[in-house]
C-alpha cells in the first residue's frame, strides 16, 4: 500500500538522490573564504619577492587553501555518511583536472621567465576555464564564479599593459588579489545564504 | 482513482529505486564500483538488483576489459527510461491527488 506520505517520501529520496550524484560542489564555503582572505597577504607578500618570490608565495597560498579544501570536503563527506572519493569527486576531477594542470605548467614557465602578469593572467583563466568544465553537475555559483575568472582572465590578457600596481602590489599581484582574493569572497558570500541548488 | 497496482513492483523496491534514481541522473555509464560506493549496499545486494533489473529489461551492462581489471557499466534501456518515468508521474498523482485544495487527478 502506498499513501500519498510514502508517495512524497520516494520523490524525496529519488530528488536527493539524482541531486546527489549529479550536483557537486568541489570548493566548499570555509575553503573560498580562507583563500579569499589569504589572496590578500599573499599577494602583498609576492610583489616583495622576484619571480621565485611570486612563484613560491603563491604555491604555498594553493597548497594551503587545496589542503584545507580537501579536509572541508572529506569533514562533509563524514558528516553525510558518504565515500569521500565518490561518484561526484570523480566527475569534479575529471572536469578539474586538465585546465588546472594546464593552467599550473604554462604559468610556473611563464614565472620563472619573468612574466608574471600573463602568469597571473593565464592562472586566472584556467582557473575559470577549470570552473567552467564542472557546469554540468556543478551548482549555479560555481558556474558563476568560473564565468567571473574567465571574463576576468580574458580581460587581463587584453589590458595587461594598462593594470595598475596598487599600492604595493604590482600589477600581477593587483590582479591575484582581484580575482583569487575578492571573486573568492563574492562566491563565499553568495553561498551563506541558503538557496536552492545555489 | 489512482491504481496502486500500477506501481512497478521491479522499480518499487527501495534499493532497485535507489540504483534506477543514479543510473537516469547521468547520460553515461555507471561502473559497478561507483554504484557501490554511491549507494553503500554490499556487493551481492546490488549484483542481485542489477541482475533482477537487467532481467526486466531496465538495465544493460557493459564489460571493458583493458590491460587492469575487467570493469563493468550499467546504464538504463529505453525501456527502464519509459517505466522510471512512468513510476515517477504516477507517484506524482499520487501526492496531487492528496494535496489540499486540489481536485483529484484522473488516471
Amino acid at each position: 500500500m502506498t499513501s500519498p506520505q510514502d508517495a512524497a517520501g520516494q520523490l524525496q529520496t529519488i530528488r536527493m538522490l539524482m541531486e546527489r550524484a549529479t550536483v557537486y560542489r568541489a570548493i566548499s564555503l570555509p575553503a573560498a573564504l580562507l583563500g579569499g582572505l589569504l589572496a590578500m597577504p599573499t599577494a602583498w607578500f609576492a610583489s616583495m619577492g622576484g619571480n621565485v618570490g611570486f612563484l613560491t608565495s603563491w604555491l604555498v597560498a594553493l597548497a594551503v587553501t587545496g589542503s584545507f579544501n580537501t579536509w572541508q570536503l572529506a569533514r562533509q563527506a563524514k558528516r553525510e555518511n558518504r565515500p569521500f572519493i565518490s561518484s561526484g569527486l570523480r566527475l569534479a576531477m575529471r572536469a578539474l583536472v586538465p585546465p588546472l594542470l594546464a593552467g599550473g605548467v604554462v604559468g610556473v614557465q611563464l614565472a620563472l621567465h619573468g612574466h608574471l602578469l600573463v602568469c597571473a593572467s593565464t592562472w586566472v583563466l584556467c582557473y575559470g576555464l577549470a570552473m567552467l568544465a564542472s557546469r554540468e553537475f556543478a551548482p549555479r555559483s560555481i558556474v558563476h564564479l568560473g564565468t567571473a575568472f574567465f571574463v576576468a582572465g580574458l580581460l587581463a590578457f587584453i589590458t595587461r599593459d594598462s593594470i595598475p600596481a596598487l599600492g604595493a602590489l604590482t600589477p600581477a599581484n593587483a590582479l591575484m588579489a582581484a580575482t583569487f582574493g575578492l571573486l573568492h569572497l563574492a562566491y563565499a558570500a553568495a553561498i551563506a545564504i541558503p538557496t536552492t541548488r545555489r | 482513482m489512482i491504481d496502486f497496482s500500477q506501481l512497478d513492483p521491479v522499480i518499487h523496491e527501495k534499493g532497485r529505486l535507489a540504483i534506477v534514481s543514479l543510473l537516469a541522473s547521468r547520460a553515461h555509464a555507471w561502473p559497478f564500483s561507483e554504484l557501490r560506493d554511491e549507494l553503500g549496499q554490499s556487493d551481492g545486494n546490488l549484483i542481485t538488483h542489477l541482475r533482477t533489473l537487467e532481467n526486466a529489461g531496465y538495465v544493460s551492462h557493459d564489460k571493458v576489459s583493458g590491460s587492469g581489471r575487467p570493469r563493468t557499466s550499467y546504464t538504463l534501456t529505453a525501456e527502464g527510461k519509459s517505466a522510471f518515468q512512468a513510476y515517477l508521474e504516477l507517484l506524482a498523482q499520487l501526492v496531487a491527488s492528496q494535496a489540499p485544495g486540489k481536485k483529484r487527478s484522473k488516471v
